[in-house]
């Protein structure tokens, strides 16, 4: 016994919510009568429904937005402290550039008298490098390298591009991904390309 | 919680008020920890899994543009949240259905066949594929229409229709009422 009415069983969880009215719930009902395959489903349904869940412990409630409050301090200030990048919060651009000339001027006055700086790419065989400080996610930069930290990038050597630079910075400032520039779309997709990246234990 | 007084709120939590993304997690709770309790059928991790959302939605409240309300954007993220927790985690619980019920004195016949009904459904929707699981919970228990939950989980509306379809025929089964 089947029924090819979908447009009835699409309507059913409406239906035993009370939110058809009028005639089209007259219309449904009427096919309940005669239908048992869709009667089945809507007794199906409403046992499902009248399901409750239990009650959590006294106060569980109470001391929710507490909680989650304090977990958003929590969070503002280990990314402030551990990083120390309010100043790239406000302008990353200008500290961007300012470390750049600051770094040109040191070679200019180093080159001379020094061996010119090898800059090691990354290659397969270096392994990722665990989420640092209980984040949730690594980083994937532009170079497809994954970091945890600025710091293990330059251990490692890596070459940050700016557009790795700011992801990062607001991964740190937002506690795990720079959630801000993106919209829901673009969040559920990049959750799940992070989720799909082997972590290592 | 109005229309109006949500979008407040919204806008102040924008702007970092915290007394004003209080007051939205104050209105939701309950909604969410019901319907991610759902899903995972256990105290502890419906907790955890709703403290984590209301968190993750605090630090991305700057891509929601109220383009839908703020409940659906938020079980958007709750869901994501669920289901990074059981990837993760590994540790998707089933505890014992027992305590499920209300507690009335059901002492009739139909009554007792309705409850035991109910566990055996219960237990059926724990036994559903993830997607199955999340589009019967969210059109039977949230209500939401077939476009809504469609984008909450982050697929086509078909897709959605047919995770529903499957999940409830599934259900239906369970209760002996979808035999071949």
């Amino acid at each position: 016994m089947t029924c090819n009415r979908t447009d009835i069983t699409q309507q059913l969880p409406d239906l035993l919510a009370g939110k058809l009215l009028g005639e089209v719930a007259d219309k449904l009902g009427e096919h309940l009568e005669i239908c048992s395959y869709c009667a089945e489903e809507f007794r199906a349904l409403s046992l499902l429904a009248a399901r409750e869940v239990p009650e959590p412990e006294a106060g569980f409630f109470d001391g929710l937005p507490g909680k989650v409050i304090r977990d958003i301090r929590e969070k503002k200030t280990v990314s402030r402290a551990r990083f120390r990048l309010p100043a790239i919060e406000l302008n990353w651009k200008v500290g961007l550039a300012a470390a750049s000339l600051a770094a040109a001027a040191l070679l200019v006055f180093l080159l001379p008298k020094t061996e010119p700086v090898l800059v090691q790419k990354p290659d397969d065989a270096i392994p990722p490098i665990s989420v640092a400080m209980g984040f949730e996610t690594n980083i994937l930069t532009e170079s497809d390298y994954k970091i945890s930290d600025v710091s293990d990038a330059l251990e490692l050597e890596v070459e940050l591009t700016e557009d790795d630079l700011r992801e990062i910075t607001g991964a740190f400032l937002f506690g795990g991904i720079d959630y801000m520039d993106m919209d829901a779309d673009a969040l559920l997709l990049f959750e799940e390309e992070l989720d799909s990246i082997p972590q290592r234990s | 919680m109005e229309w109006e007084k949500e979008r407040e709120l919204t806008k102040r939590a924008k702007k970092g008020d915290e007394g004003a993304f209080e007051d939205l997690v104050r209105a939701h709770q309950r909604k969410l920890y019901n319907y991610i309790y759902r899903l995972c059928e256990n105290h502890d991790d419906a907790a955890e899994i709703t403290q984590k959302a209301f968190v993750k939605a605090y630090f991305s409240l700057g891509n929601f543009r109220g383009d839908s309300l703020f409940r659906t954007w938020l079980f958007r993220i709750a869901l994501n949240t669920f289901r990074n927790h059981v990837r993760d985690e590994g540790r998707r619980k089933h505890q014992t259905l027992d305590g499920l019920d209300p507690p009335a004195q059901e002492k009739t016949f139909s009554m007792m066949v309705q409850k035991e009904e109910r566990k055996k459904l219960a237990e059926a929707v724990q036994t559903l594929p993830e997607r199955q699981r999340e589009a019967v919970v969210l059109r039977v228990h949230e209500e939401y229409s077939f476009n809504e939950v469609a984008g909450i989980m982050g697929c086509s509306v078909g897709a959605a229709k047919a995770s529903y379809h499957q999940g409830v025929k599934k259900l239906k089964e369970t209760i002996g009422g979808d035999e071949q």
